[in-house]
């Protein structure tokens, strides 16, 4: 038996590695995406009063922190037991949108995009953002201002791009003002014109990775996201749908709350990163994904029509229910665009200056779940706490534990398709990390640590001895 | 028209590290100090290439940031940066500064004269406090990017 270890991989949100196991004739008969860091937020938190639990949990990211706030005030908000005001609702969604489009923008932009244009197995060294930047200056320029847009939205909300304390449990610390809403909006045919000449620019290009589109964890599994009642994709609200690859629901507007009844959670001894799986068909075969791929699956429509339209050629092109990971960077196209016009159409709403935007109440239950979508998947935030609303226990499921299995699967492709003998090909290397790179995994919120570092590779034999080795 | 316009400050580093955190404190106290009015002071955790396009729009750009080369805790030194000395570093979502000089150059057009004023830390352990050393020092580290504005301003004096 032999192994071959990518540690660590670049260019995704934190420490991991890849290690593939061999057999005697060379043949590849596992793979595993192990992530090696640990942060135990579930522990920190313990002790800490209910209200400070946003704040708090927020620190898990540094990309999707509008999220944790989302998730972790809506669990607070059960534990108050109450309803946000109606404003308020309106003003997170906007929040979280602008999230989605710059994170969106971070994944497609800056990590991805250097694959894309130059190639999967361009050099290494000049295969970034800034190898972007010389060879397709446009695109550069309309990541760095997708990525702003979203920023600075989140900015004028919040108070700052990065951990803004805006989002509490009741609602939000303040109320919108015109001259806010005004400057946003003032920016909007702009983003607009970016992700639609980005858009094309995919759609031109599409044909070029056709063959990572056949081998990038291409297989069906469950998809699940957060649908609105009328079919259109919810983000910060909604109710859980699931469904497979032939399109049948597994489940539909359920409250997504009590997790512990449709969701298992599983560990394995090599990572801290647990996986999560369909509990009616347990594990490991109750594999889902969640993300923007399962919420184009999952939805009927986006809910904005130039949105809607692409997402119509999208369908038109791969079929209902694409099983492609690599199609995980159009959909982070198409859902950027969606959430631009939303992002409009909510500010445009007549209610969104009410200066009604918080609820306030002492803990009147002793546990609370939240649910968001975050840029990458569902989130969950699950509280229990004593009489006094100090937090007991903490539970969070995080959008990379749902998609664990199906990036460890992926790998395992990937591998089979590109390994042989003893020799790490070049090619391998570069499509393993890519194929983890379509999901956008976050390791700094699953488990939780934050950095980025170069690469090696090592294949060892089954004495342990090094057979062959790659750095960068 | 104010003196430092057009200038623009960036401190940057972990508020939650202890000493890391300096460049961003130095960014808070610039922002209420009166003779850096008119300057664009911003604070932030990183660099991010979404700081190219403001790089490039000002007249002088300069970074403010902890440093862990040797030397005594709480010195604060200063230099000239330029675009160009392109680093291995694998990109991730945060530049160095000679990165986001060259990005502001090939993006935007424009890439300004940069100094860098570092201070040196003493104390990197997770907490909001800065260190003895580098807390006493923190005028001087004001001053010293307030010396780096009057020389630009007046490039002969």
């Amino acid at each position: 038996m032999s192994e071959i270890i990518i540690d660590p991989v670049t260019r995704i949100e934190g420490h991991s590695r890849i290690s593939i196991q061999l057999d005697e004739q060379g043949q590849v008969v596992d793979a595993h995406f192990h992530v090696t860091q640990f942060r135990g937020f579930e522990r920190i938190c313990q002790g800490r009063p209910f209200h400070e639990m946003p704040s708090l949990m927020a620190r898990i990211c540094g990309i999707c922190p509008v999220s944790h706030l989302i998730a972790s005030a809506k669990a607070c908000e059960e534990v108050m037991a109450v309803s946000i005001p109606p404003v308020a609702v309106r003003l997170r969604r906007v929040m979280n949108l602008a999230q989605i489009v710059q994170s969106h923008a971070l994944s497609f932009f800056h990590l991805s995009s250097p694959d894309l244009l130059l190639g999967f197995d361009a050099d290494a060294a000049g295969r970034n953002f800034f190898g972007v930047a010389e060879a397709a200056p446009q695109l550069a320029l309309d990541g760095v201002a997708m990525r702003k847009f979203g920023q600075q939205i989140i900015e004028r909300l919040g108070g700052k791009r990065v951990h803004p304390g805006w989002i509490v449990p009741g609602g939000v610390s303040r109320p919108l003002a015109a001259e806010q809403r005004d400057e946003i909006l003032a920016v909007v045919p702009d983003a607009l014109e970016r992700i639609r000449r980005t858009l094309a620019w995919y759609k031109a290009n599409v044909a070029r990775w056709v063959d990572e589109a056949s081998t990038f964890a291409n297989f069906q599994t469950l998809y699940m996201g957060l649908v609105h009642e009328n079919g259109n994709i919810g983000y910060s609200d909604g109710d859980m749908r699931v469904v497979d690859g032939n399109g049948r629901l597994l489940a539909d507007h359920r409250d997504p709350r009590p997790y512990w009844d449709y969701l298992g959670e599983s560990v394995v001894p090599w990572s801290y990163l647990k996986s999560t799986y369909w509990k009616e068909f347990g594990y490991p075969d109750g594999i889902y994904r969640v993300g923007p791929l399962a919420r184009l699956n999952v939805v009927d429509r986006l809910g904005t029509p130039e949105a809607d339209d692409e997402l119509q050629l999208y369908r038109d092109r791969l079929g209902r229910y694409p099983a492609s990971s690599f199609y995980y960077h159009h959909a982070r196209l198409i859902e950027i665009l969606h959430c631009i016009h939303s992002i409009a159409e909510n500010l445009s709403d007549p209610g969104i200056l009410d200066d009604r935007v918080r609820a306030v109440a002492e803990p009147n239950r002793p546990e609370g779940v939240g649910v968001s979508e975050a840029p990458r998947g569902t989130l969950l935030h699950h509280y229990r706490v004593d009489e006094n609303g100090s937090v007991q226990w903490a539970n969070l499921i995080i959008a990379t534990g749902h998609n664990n299995m199906a990036m460890n699967r992926g790998v395992l492709e990937v591998a089979r398709k590109y390994v042989r003998g003893t020799q790490i090909p070049e090619g391998m290397l570069n499509r393993v990390e890519a194929v983890i790179r379509c999901f956008d995994p976050c390791l700094s919120c699953s488990t939780h640590a934050i950095g980025e570092m170069p690469l090696q590779v090592q294949l060892l034999g089954a004495d342990g001895q090094v057979l062959d080795e790659l750095a960068r | 028209m104010s003196l430092a316009n057009d200038v623009l400050v960036i401190g940057y580093g972990n508020p939650l590290r202890g000493d890391d955190g300096a460049g961003w404190r130095a960014a808070e106290m610039l922002a209420e100090d009166p003779r850096a009015a008119g300057a664009r002071v911003l604070a932030c955790h990183q660099l991010t290439p979404e700081l190219a396009e403001d790089v490039s729009r000002a007249s002088l750009v300069v970074l403010v940031d902890a440093s862990e080369e040797p030397g005594t805790a709480g010195s604060v030194s200063t230099r000239s940066l330029s675009a160009g000395s392109k680093s291995d570093s694998v990109f991730s979502h945060h530049v160095d500064p000679a990165r986001l000089l060259e990005l502001s150059a090939s993006l935007f057009g424009h890439s300004p004269p940069a100094v860098q004023v570092s201070i040196r830390v003493a104390d990197l352990d997770p907490g909001t406090e800065l260190s003895a050393p580098v807390g006493a020092a923190m005028p001087a580290l004001v001053d010293a990017v307030l010396g780096a504005i009057e020389r630009h301003r007046q490039p002969s004096a």
